[in-house]
């Protein structure tokens, strides 16, 4: 639910995240801060059925990533941000916005590559794409020189480029076969998949709804069931059963 | 003086470069005066122009489909085209449905779906009476010939454009049928405490798609302004109200008179410093009795936090209206509530019947200081549950609104006379 006090007092800069160093950085940044569970609540729809325009003046978002927060929860705060903004702005789809995550110091690399998958940033300047990455033990400096080389962009731009990554059309391919499709169409789909994430299988946790990781597990079975052991009619049954609540 | 101002967006640099000349050349056969162009390139250049055109939109935008880029297309600026509202005509040149270049700039799958959903496609995303899907000459075609067929059809929009254009500024009287408050006499009970009302408004469009209603006198005279005015000058809707003939006068007036009040009449073409101080008087009270009373009625709704979101607005469109007298205003409506707080309050037959009736004893009086008398919440949440009631009656919901009010009996006594409950409205 968005807080009430936003719509006199509208928020320039969102810091999300919870725990010391979040507190510490928007008292700095003179940011708003929001608790990650902020986004599980159902939107809040104003008066006459209107939704207030509250995020109006929003330019950049931090998203302080928490040490027990998994990639795939990330990427969800980072849908879940964007869904805010479609609604509580004027642009919507358009509002320009900064995105910045700062990941804590003991993740590795494949953190950052999940993300990075999961906003179809694949060989791109991901500043140049609206979205930055600082590490906690980067320093203030630091983190506000990233902040500096973002170039803010709207949703449509996450959207097209989602719509040409090759992960997302594989697995868009998959859920259309098995919802319609006959078993060899659905095999050549889960083959197409399984070639999109050749050795990063782990990454399919972040196209999965939550639970993300017990889902994109369950993704894996499935896949591997149909690429190895081909189609049988119970597995097809269950693949169309399940498929709408695993993927995002 | 006709002039125009154009975006072309062409990936292209041959053919934006013949656009642009060939543009300016049909343009200046239509006898513009002034042609304009400004071009991008790419479809973010393109919807980063759109965005800063917000408030000095293109009068027409010349848009390739196709623009190289697997991620965005035309589409993508023709949405924040119609989002921004920074165009008032496009012209979509497309040649999707014969380039063969599109499958390799797309891949065969998105060309395909590109090609079919096109039409459909641009027309939710721009109003269909302004947008024209022109098809692009073929480059197969030899040079000649598609170098006669651009400017033919480039002409073909320039012609477009200058119908299009009269229609710049839309308007149309419309019926507004609204709910309003009926004012009881003092002591009276009304039937209803709303009846409808219906009053003539104009809905004017100014530049490209801000629609704005206004009321009767309002919106004739800004009609009025704006068929006078030069069809060149740009002029947004949040600007509309600022150049009204009223507020254009205030504007010159400004200067000599230096008087919020003086300027408020001058502006209304009265010539103020003529008067003497009484005339003057007479007149502020003239003005003021037009809506004061509504004022009035409406500051009391909101002092006693029972006023709705519309009477709000109309409040703020009454002080709006009132201009420099809304000080006034405020201070009369003060002066009013403290003599009727001090005036003796005079007892209705029921009152007196039941002062009566409790007055052995005594707890039961409902005066102000005594136990009985209702806190300022519970008089609140009674008002409230009274309009609920009315208003479920008078929309036809008469069954809910009989047990609304035989709940309100048959707990009222609890409400009214326990002056220790805290109230939750």
């Amino acid at each position: 639910m968005i807080p009430d006090d936003w719509a006199y007092d509208p928020p320039r800069i969102l810091v999300v995240g919870d725990g010391l160093f979040s507190k510490a950085f928007s008292q700095v940044m003179e940011a708003r801060l929001v608790m990650p569970s902020i986004f599980d609540s159902d939107l809040l729809v104003g008066l006459n059925g209107k939704l207030p325009r509250v995020l109006n003046e929003l330019s950049r978002v931090f998203v302080i990533v928490g040490a027990d927060c998994s990639a795939a929860e990330t990427a969800c705060i980072n849908d879940s941000i964007w869904k805010w903004v479609v609604q509580f702005t004027e642009a919507k789809e358009e509002h320009l916005l900064a995105m910045q995550f700062i990941l804590p110091p003991c993740v590795g690399n494949g953190f950052r590559g999940a993300l990075v998958a999961s906003l179809a940033l694949s060989g791109r300047n991901s500043e140049d794409a609206g979205f930055g990455f600082s590490c906690m033990s980067d320093g203030l400096a630091g983190i506000l020189a990233v902040a500096d080389r973002i170039r803010p962009k709207d949703f449509v731009e996450l959207r097209n480029r989602r719509n040409t990554d090759i992960r997302r059309s594989a697995l868009e391919r998959f859920r259309a076969a098995a919802a319609t499709s006959g078993a060899t169409a659905i095999k050549e789909a889960a083959e197409s998949v399984a070639v999109a994430f050749f050795k990063e299988e782990h990454l399919l946790d972040v196209f999965c709804r939550k639970p993300s990781h017990p889902n994109g597990h369950r993704l894996r079975f499935l896949l591997n069931q149909f690429v190895t052991d081909g189609v049988t009619q119970d597995l097809r049954k269950s693949l169309s059963l399940e498929l709408p609540d695993i993927l995002i | 003086m006709k002039s125009v101002r154009m975006l072309i967006v062409e990936d292209d640099k041959d053919l934006l470069s013949k656009l642009k000349a060939t543009y300016r050349s049909a343009f200046e056969l239509l006898e513009f005066d002034s042609v304009t162009i400004e071009q991008a390139e790419t479809a973010e250049e393109a919807r980063n122009l759109a965005r800063q055109a917000m408030n000095n939109p293109y009068d027409l935008v010349s848009l390739d489909v196709n623009l190289g880029d697997a991620h965005a297309t035309g589409l993508d600026v023709l949405s924040s085209l119609g989002r921004f509202q920074s165009a008032w005509m496009v012209a979509l040149l497309t040649g999707v449905e014969t380039d063969e270049s599109l499958v390799k700039t797309m891949g065969e799958q998105k060309a395909d779906s590109l090609r079919k959903r096109l039409r459909r496609d641009a027309y939710s995303r721009f109003p269909a009476e302004r947008l024209v899907v022109v098809e692009k000459p073929n480059s197969s075609l030899p040079i000649e010939e598609t170098s006669s067929l651009l400017e033919n059809r480039i002409g073909q929009i320039a012609l477009i454009y200058r119908e299009i254009d009269r229609l710049r500024y839309i308007f149309r009287p419309i019926k507004v049928v609204s709910l309003e408050r009926v004012k009881a006499p003092k002591g009276k009970k009304v039937e209803r405490k709303f009846i409808k009302t219906e009053s003539i408004h104009w809905q004017i469009r100014f530049n490209c798609g801000d629609i704005r209603t206004l009321p009767d006198k309002t919106g004739f005279l800004t009609l009025h302004h704006i068929l006078s005015m030069d069809r060149n000058e740009s002029l947004p809707a949040d600007q509309a109200s600022m150049i009204e003939p009223k507020a254009a006068k205030v504007d010159e007036l400004a200067a000599t008179s230096g008087d919020p009040v003086a300027e408020y009449f001058n502006s209304q073409g009265v010539e103020w410093h003529k008067l003497n101080q009484t005339e003057q008087d007479n007149l502020i009270r003239a003005a003021l009795s037009l809506r004061f009373k509504k004022y009035v009625e409406l500051r009391g709704y909101q002092d006693d936090e029972d006023i709705s979101p519309e009477e709000e607005d109309q409040l703020r469109s009454i002080v709006d209206e009132l201009g420099p007298l809304a000080e006034s205003a405020e201070s009369a409506y003060l002066r009013m509530k403290e003599s009727s707080v001090t005036e003796a309050h005079e007892f209705t037959a029921g009152e007196i019947v039941q002062n009566d009736l409790h007055k052995a004893g005594g707890d039961f009086t409902k005066e102000a200081g005594r136990k009985g008398f209702d806190s300022p919440n519970a008089k609140l949440f009674r008002k409230r549950m009274e309009r609920t009631r009315d208003s479920l009656a008078e929309n036809g919901f008469s069954d809910l609104a009989d047990h609304l009010r035989d709940y309100l009996m048959s707990t009222g006594a609890n409400w009214s006379y326990n002056g220790d409950i805290e109230w939750t409205t």
